[in-house]
């Protein structure tokens, strides 16, 4: 038995150290930080910039493509981040990275996709925490996809295959609308204004209505950010008006759920961030040039008409010019 | 949870730890070890089905202890049925109910009358073709006085849900398996080590060469109509190849698996393509399955005695039963009575039992015959492969004429693919060393055996990189959805 045990130790350790080398030559990349999700990188640049309270956007791409910061910031007089970036990255990870961000009376935005998971895609995660590496403290790892993947990854490498296609773009490849260099210096993402949008919406799809496990995340966040004495508002997010058509039900059985047991204050109604189809640019969360200002129109109505946003506002504004 | 999946690669060891270090100084608490790792494999896929796994276990086990009490010919007869119609009952209606449901509403629908049957929406348990026809071979050898049933539910309980066979086979018979849980088993250094060589091979077999010809197999198959009569013999090679190594693949890690515990498990496939005739060839394929039949439905039946019609009749149900088994889909049901086809002709001649040794035995090759004789056979299971995949009968005589076209005489659309290159090159190494390995358990048994440590590691180590490298797009396991 012994004689069986070492032989398989020493074999997997030779297994492992062949593999390792191979992976470690293969797998070596040239550090290319030009990703959309490489903008999460100036997103907090600029909080580490601004040093002082702020009112900070945070939810997924229906903020990044759907809000002009600098005219809420010349409306306010106070500085504004912009901290959407993907839906994809779940909930938690957004909690998290506000968790890591916020400071004594900053004023937190959220508007959270419709039933947005906790979880999100684990390789968006990796993804963000490649160059950003403070992302990691973000999501909790798991080992059993880091296996996998790294060896898909090596595997993939060693067969020399190409890369996932880029979106089709004509621009230059650092203005791509996919890309860091999308976003302006507010976290806006901008390089989908001057553009043609596509025929078709992406991501439309029927909800199928049962308890958000979000509504708990969300107060636990709300919470820590009392503690902190951060104040958090709650935006329901721009969306088309046929998908909420179809999706009416679950939608208003959402809007039910949040106004019982969210602890956030909500700041407007499902219907009000409705816009007609030709306001998107190419999915159902992302607005064009002219849905974007129409919804930052509102949204600065939306938050002139609450009374604990205008004092938390004021406040900062306050604090600024003192 | 599958063989070739980081859980089980983690699950095993563990298993494979506590087996030999922590129960093996009592043997009850070894089996029950082995039904705690077992039920945990098997609830990995859906927790649901092991109160199935269980209550087929009970009713046996109780069947069993009946049985041994009895001396009445009635009711042992009546104890008997309770098995046979609790196990094929849970088989009938989780694998057959729908198939029968439909069937029934067309046939009614002909005549012009209107069923109105609802269709269920069920979902297969794994494994539950496997365990329930094991199941019954012990009740079935314990009526018929081959086996004393056990009075050891934990042993009885480990050998049904024994997880190296559990989903996909071998099918064990209880005179095999069960006793060897009576048994203390004591470690074998070289046991293990082939056991673990046997698992190497059965992995290169199901993730190089199955999953790889499973992409063009289905990439043919599903789009049958686009392709020329060439290229869809080379979808049905391609999946001749893949079913065996998917199927033979399993079945060698479910073998090598269990000689890491100390248990043999008979041998499930040998070298069946290298076959002679169909007779042969059904002694080496799922040798498990083809013998059950035989003993507990053929025989039964009458066997090959009787007269002619007799024997006929006999062999039909036998291999339309045995098609039946694979799924409820008539294609599965001519794919058996194709091979009926095949068999009969040799059968009613008696050269059934011609070829009974390993082609060219002790030699390197074969001689002409024997070559032609091979690839004759080869072609026609190539050939009955054909119904086995289709979606249904029709695309099974599509895709067959169109083959016969003269579209046949072109080039397959793979010929000038880099991509598939490599596939036929793994292949050939592959046909050459079953072919080389042909007269052992599996391929590379005795192969590298004399060499020195470090090149016999080196070999280990060039299997797993081709694993690695060539690993195609995961596939279940096919036998899984039987």
């Amino acid at each position: 038995m012994k004689k069986f045990i070492y032989s398989i130790v020493a074999f997997n350790i030779l297994i492992f150290s062949i593999y390792s080398l191979i992976s470690f030559y293969v797998n070596a990349e040239k550090i290319d930080s030009s990703d959309y999700m490489d903008a999460i990188i100036d997103k907090h640049n600029r909080i580490e910039q601004l040093n002082c309270p702020k009112i900070i956007f945070a939810g997924g791409s229906n903020l990044a493509f759907g809000l002009n910061s600098e005219y809420i910031e010349n409306e306010f007089s106070v500085p504004v981040v912009n901290l959407g970036l993907h839906a994809g990255l779940g909930l938690n990870f957004i909690l998290n990275e506000l968790r890591n961000t916020v400071k004594n009376n900053d004023v937190v935005f959220l508007s959270i996709e419709y039933f947005l998971s906790n979880e999100g895609t684990y390789q968006l995660k990796k993804n963000v925490s490649k160059n950003y590496k403070e992302a990691n403290n973000y999501y909790s790892i798991d080992l059993r996809y880091e296996i996998l993947s790294n060896i898909d990854k090596t595997r993939s490498n060693l067969k020399f295959k190409k890369s996932k296609e880029k979106i089709a773009d004509n621009s230059e490849p650092k203005n791509q609308v996919y890309s860091r260099g999308a976003f302006n210096e507010y976290g806006d993402a901008i390089a989908h204004l001057e553009k043609k949008s596509p025929n078709s919406l992406n991501g439309r799809k029927e909800y199928t209505y049962s308890y958000w496990a979000g509504i708990n995340e969300l107060n636990k966040f709300y919470n820590y950010a009392k503690s902190k004495n951060v104040t958090v508002f709650f935006l329901y997010p721009n969306f088309p008006v046929t998908e909420f058509e179809r999706n009416k039900n679950a939608i208003n059985k959402l809007s039910h759920d949040l106004s019982n047991n969210l602890k956030i204050e909500i700041l407007n109604r499902p219907s009000s961030f409705m816009f007609s189809d030709s306001l998107f640019f190419d999915t159902v969360y992302h607005l064009n040039k002219k849905g974007r200002e129409i919804r930052t129109t509102k949204l600065i109505e939306l938050i002139k008409k609450s009374t604990k946003a205008q004092q938390a506002i004021s406040k900062i504004a306050k604090m600024k010019e003192d | 949870m599958l063989f070739n999946s980081i859980d089980f690669a983690i699950f095993l060891p563990i298993v494979f730890i506590l087996y030999w270090f922590v129960t093996d100084k009592n043997l009850k608490l070894q089996n029950f070890l082995i039904v705690v790792a077992s039920y945990l494999f098997y609830g990995w896929w859906d927790w649901r089905f092991l109160s199935l796994i269980f209550f087929s276990t009970l009713v046996d086990y109780a069947v069993g202890r009946g049985l041994s009490n009895e001396e009445n010919l009635t009711k042992r007869k009546i104890l008997l049925w309770i098995s046979i119609i609790v196990n094929l009952g849970f088989l009938g209606f989780f694998k057959y109910y729908n198939f029968f449901i439909d069937n029934f509403t067309t046939a009614f629908s002909f005549f012009g009358a209107q069923l109105n049957a609802n269709s269920l929406n069920i979902i297969l348990p794994v494994g539950i073709s496997f365990y329930t026809f094991q199941t019954l071979s012990y009740s079935i050898d314990v009526y018929k006085r081959k086996l004393e049933p056990t009075k050891d539910f934990i042993a009885f309980s480990a050998f049904v849900s024994f997880f190296p066979q559990l989903v996909a086979g071998p099918i064990e018979r209880a005179t095999n398996l069960l006793p060897q849980f009576y048994k203390k088993r004591n470690f074998d250094y070289s046991e293990a080590v082939d056991g673990m060589r046997q698992i190497l091979w059965g992995l290169f077999k199901k993730i190089v060469i199955a999953d790889n010809c499973a992409q063009y197999a289905n990439i043919i198959f599903n789009n049958s109509s686009e392709y020329s009569g060439s290229t869809l013999f080379l979808g049905a090679l391609f999946f001749t190849f893949q079913i065996y190594c998917d199927f033979s693949g399993y079945s060698d890690i479910a073998i090598g698996t269990s000689r890491l515990f100390g248990f043999n498990l008979r041998q499930n496939f040998a070298f069946p393509y290298f076959s002679r005739d169909i007779a042969e060839f059904w002694r080496r394929w799922h040798i498990s399955l083809s013998t059950w039949f035989r003993d507990y439905l053929y025989i039964p039946l009458g066997g090959s005695r009787g007269g002619t019609w007799i024997k006929v009749r006999n062999i039909f149900i036998i291999f339309i039963v045995s098609g039946f088994w694979h799924g409820a889909n008539w294609t599965f049901i001519v794919w058996g009575a194709l091979n009926a086809l095949y068999f009969l002709p040799i059968f009613l001649t008696n050269n059934n039992r011609n070829n009974l040794d390993i082609v060219a035995k002790g030699k390197y090759l074969p001689n002409l015959k024997e070559l032609f004789l091979m690839l004759l056979t080869f072609t026609l299971t190539v050939f009955a492969w054909i119904f086995f995949r289709a979606n249904n009968i029709k695309h099974a005589f599509e895709y067959i004429s169109e083959i016969f076209s003269t579209s046949l005489f072109t080039f397959p659309i793979f010929y000038k693919d880099d991509s598939a290159k490599p596939i036929f090159i793994l292949l050939f190494i592959f046909l050459t060393i079953e072919w080389l390995g042909r007269e052992q358990q599996f391929a590379i048994a005795k192969l590298w055996i004399k060499w020195h440590k470090p090149l016999r590691w080196g070999m280990y180590c060039l299997i797993l990189f081709i694993i690695f490298y060539f690993a195609g797009e995961e596939q279940q396991f096919i036998y899984f959805q039987f």
